[in-house]
């Protein structure tokens, strides 16, 4: 009988243990960050560079990381929930002087060929995030090396398994192609007195400003970006936006402002503006945001100034090969890569106002009181 | 032996047999889909049960002929925990077929599953229409509302709406197609492409009172987000709570506590802002802080003669307070000049600022600034406040703070930030607009007369919510005018 008592124990030891292995069965090794099986496993990335290129889980793993709480409901109710851990996907994209808003799309493509598009709304108001840690362990095989999490949408954008990383700047979104100074542009626009503490400075519209120089009806415009001078960086909605003014003239000018707004929506030192396909660049602040990023300023034939390239860079002007100066007159001269030289330089003239100059190939080129520069197809 | 060995054979198969029927069990769960009932509206936990078997303790009854195993409604209602006092209960069945009947009258009242007609009703001594099959929700609608999960609308002046999620689940209400994304497989080289939308019962705030054109509404949320929007987009009422949503820019607010309409541009931030400037323009500041004091307060204080500095101030700017009304999160939020999602301090709990502080202004400007505070340490700023006690234990440290204050001014320094919060103290205790309140509102206002008289340079004066108010009136934390708005001045 002692025996079959043993035999007994035995038969539930073993159902106990074949038990608690099977529950502690999920459990991954290793720790956060920690080298790992997968490390070498290869992302492909297209449209990043001009050619395309691979990266690795060990690459994403030496990026500072974030770990962020994400629940997202499935069809049935059930809710995915995750803590993820993993660089944002801005962090990676840091490293080549980008923003996931630069883009138009990012699709992430799995090993199982399901792919999705993140759109444009997507990025420009979610944080992505990378992730090769999921509750605190690392992924499970089936989806390493990383799994893409999106908090606040719904899980079908949570790709495991990436394979393969396409950022696309085409489709839906385009980039600016025109960019209109502000300073030159406010000269021919209502101006308005607007009360500011003690003073009565002068401002101009929002929905003026667009209305003239921009594609006020363009139904794509969802949101508009501001950067300032100070670093601050923005996205306001259209419909806030354009019941706006633009304070231009006083204190803390440009400054965007609204007398029904609070005043942590203000936005002092505004450098530039993204409209849809327009840019709206204040020279002044623009100077003191170099200044402030230590990049020199241009020096041409003894005018100070602004290089024309880092009016591209700023904005994300898309280079062409030919550009149209437009002076506040209406007059317009059309140059080419060549007539450009080595670039060009926006500056203030001794009346104040702005001017381009510029020696290439045809000799030098001047554009007097400067209202705006188009990149032509 | 025999016996034992009897005795063993029977263990074993007992053993053997509670195995099969685990697995089995389990087998059997596997292949059964069963839909989901959700129990939701206003209940502090929304109950989605799909496993009759997890229901609660099963009753036997007979009802029509036909024996039921059914678990008590009134059992299923308690496990949800309904808010305030329950009125109705909406059963709606899978074709939308919707009964209600009153949440006092469910004693005899049952929720059963069987394979033929899903999750169904079973009340015994209700009509018969009342016992409908294939429920897919009970809708718990409370009578009233409570704080904490009513949908809250005012504007400046008044409160306009306040409803909770049950009562606007018995309401019409858009089912929205809310676009999620597009996905796409590649099979054979060629895209396969699908389109994801969820639909979502919405509303706009102009389904519930009128709005004007243009009218802006600044939406927040328990979690103090603090979001200035026009109409356009939509509050989703999900489950036990309301959302909003804006389709084109993808804002997402969860548990959104309430909305006021065509809000005062002015609000509790502009400390920051407004200290910024005056201190980037070499003015010397002087900021007071008085806990507790509430915009209707003030604006009744003056009328009735307690406050005669500060009407001699000339009429205050009404300005916005944030949620939760919490003291530490209205001071984190004037002094960083960022909603509570932003500066790091959205509950009683947190002391660590997020966001740069009208004192990390100072620094940088090499200011000498100094922070008194009546009350204990809330926040962790970068000037470490001075905390004054109650040394002659009359109940307040006002008294030893408009001394310190006094001394201080003499020392002289280019921000001082006082915090007083005997208004805080006497509202929580004795009423919102009791004549203790007024008093101790009457006393402040002598304070201030003398230290702003002696200040060489700007001064602002604000009011910050303490919970105080809400909590004297029975309540906490309310999302109501009364309670939202404070009075604001500049000053010289």
């Amino acid at each position: 009988m002692k025996n079959v008592c043993k035999l007994l124990l035995l038969f539930l030891a073993l159902l106990l243990l074949t038990v608690t292995v099977a529950a502690c069965g999920d459990k991954a090794q290793g720790g956060a960050a920690e080298p790992g099986p997968y490390d070498q496993e290869k992302i492909v990335v297209h449209g990043l560079q001009e050619q395309d290129f691979e990266i690795t889980l060990a690459d994403l793993k030496k990026l500072p990381t974030i770990t962020k709480h994400a629940e997202a409901p499935r069809s049935n109710g059930e809710m995915v929930i995750v803590d993820a851990t993993g660089p944002l996907l801005d962090t990676f994209l840091q490293q080549y002087g980008k923003t996931q808003k630069d883009f138009s799309r990012i699709r992430f493509t799995a090993k199982d060929q399901y792919s999705i598009a993140v759109p444009s709304d997507v990025l420009a108001n979610r944080q992505i995030i990378l992730s090769y840690i999921n509750d605190g362990k690392p992924l499970d095989e089936e989806m390493q090396p990383v799994r893409i999490v999106i908090p606040e949408e719904r899980a079908m954008y949570w790709v495991r398994n990436v394979a393969r990383i396409d950022f696309e700047t085409g489709g839906d979104q385009k980039s600016p192609n025109k960019v209109v100074f502000l300073e030159t542009a406010a000269k021919s626009l209502p101006q308005q007195d607007y009360e500011y503490f003690d003073s009565v400075d002068k401002a101009v519209k929002t929905s003026d400003l667009i209305a003239k120089y921009a594609d006020i009806n363009d139904s794509s415009v969802t949101n508009v970006f501001m950067k300032a001078s100070d670093g601050l960086q923005k996205n306001e909605s259209k419909a806030n936006f354009l019941s706006a003014f633009i304070k231009i003239t006083g204190d803390e000018a440009p400054k965007f402002l609204a007398p029904q707004f609070p005043q942590g929506m203000h936005i002092r030192g505004l450098v530039y503006i993204i409209y849809g396909q327009t840019a709206i660049f204040d020279y002044a602040e623009g100077s003191t945001l170099l200044s402030n990023l230590n990049i020199p300023k241009q020096v041409e034939e003894g005018k100070e100034g602004i290089a024309f390239s880092q009016i591209f860079k700023q904005t994300g002007l898309i280079g062409g090969n030919r550009y149209k100066f437009i002076s506040a007159d209406g007059n317009s001269v059309v140059l080419t890569i060549n007539d450009l030289g080595s670039g060009g330089l926006i500056y203030r003239n001794a009346q104040g106002a702005l001017a381009f100059t510029c020696t290439g190939s045809s000799g030098k080129k001047n554009v007097d009181d400067l209202l705006a520069i188009e990149v032509l197809p | 032996m025999l016996k034992k060995n009897w005795l063993l054979g029977v263990c074993l198969g007992l053993l053997g047999l509670a195995i099969g029927w685990t697995a089995m069990g389990a087998v059997s769960r596997a292949h059964r889909y069963i839909p989901p009932l959700k129990v939701t509206g206003d209940v502090t936990d929304v109950l989605t049960l799909q496993d009759p078997g997890r229901l609660g303790n099963m009753e036997k009854i007979t009802f029509q002929g036909a024996s039921y195993q059914a678990v008590k409604l009134a059992d299923l209602l308690a496990k949800a925990g309904p808010q305030a006092n329950a009125g109705q209960l909406y059963f709606v069945a899978l074709d939308g077929f919707t009964t209600a009947i009153k949440a006092t009258d469910i004693d005899h009242s049952y929720i059963a599953f069987t394979a033929k007609n899903g999750w169904e009703a079973i009340n015994l001594l209700h009509p018969n229409s009342s016992n409908i099959k294939s429920i897919t929700e009970i809708v718990v609608v409370s009578e009233g509302s409570g704080e904490g999960f009513t949908f809250n609308v005012l504007d400046p002046e008044t409160d306009l709406v306040k409803i909770t999620p049950g009562q606007l689940l018995t309401r019409p209400l858009t089912l929205y197609p809310y676009a999620e994304g597009k996905a796409v497989v590649q099979n054979d080289g060629k895209d396969y492409e699908n389109q994801v939308f969820t639909k979502r019962r919405v509303f706009k705030i102009s389904d519930l009172t009128p709005l004007q054109e243009g009218d802006m509404l600044l939406v927040m949320g328990e979690k103090g987000e603090y979001r200035l929007v026009d109409d356009s987009g939509y509050f989703e009422v999900k489950d036990n709570s309301i959302n909003y949503l804006h389709p084109d820019t993808r804002t997402k607010l969860q548990k959104v506590q309430g909305v006021i309409l065509r809000p005062p541009a002015a609000g509790i931030m502009d400390v920051y802002y407004d200290g910024r400037r005056y201190l980037e323009s070499g003015d010397k500041l002087l900021v007071v802080v008085l806990d507790g004091l509430t915009y209707q307060q003030c604006d009744y204080a003056m009328a009735n003669g307690y406050a005669p500095f500060l009407k001699s101030a000339g009429k205050a700017t009404q300005a916005c307070g944030v949620y939760p009304r919490e003291a530490n999160v209205g001071l984190a939020t004037l002094l960083t000049g960022k909603a509570p999602e932003e500066n790091g301090v959205v509950t009683a709990s947190d002391h660590t600022l997020q966001a740069p502080s009208i004192f990390t202004e100072a620094n940088k400007l090499n200011k000498k600034a100094v922070f008194l505070d009546a009350a204990p340490k809330q926040l962790d700023t970068e000037t470490e406040p001075v905390s004054i006690s109650d040394r002659n234990a009359d109940g307040s440290a006002d008294d030893e703070l408009f001394e310190a204050t006094g001394a201080t001014l003499e020392q002289g320094c280019d921000l001082m930030m006082v915090r007083f919060h005997a208004i805080d103290d006497t509202g929580r205790r004795y009423g919102f607009l009791a004549p203790e309140t007024m008093q101790a509102i009457s006393v402040t206002d002598r304070y201030l007369a003398g230290i702003v008289s002696r200040w060489p340079g700007k001064v602002i004066v604000t009011g910050v919510q303490g919970a105080g108010s809400a909590e004297a009136a029975g309540a906490h934390a309310s999302f109501d005018s009364e309670g939202m708005f404070v009075p604001y001045w500049r000053m010289k």
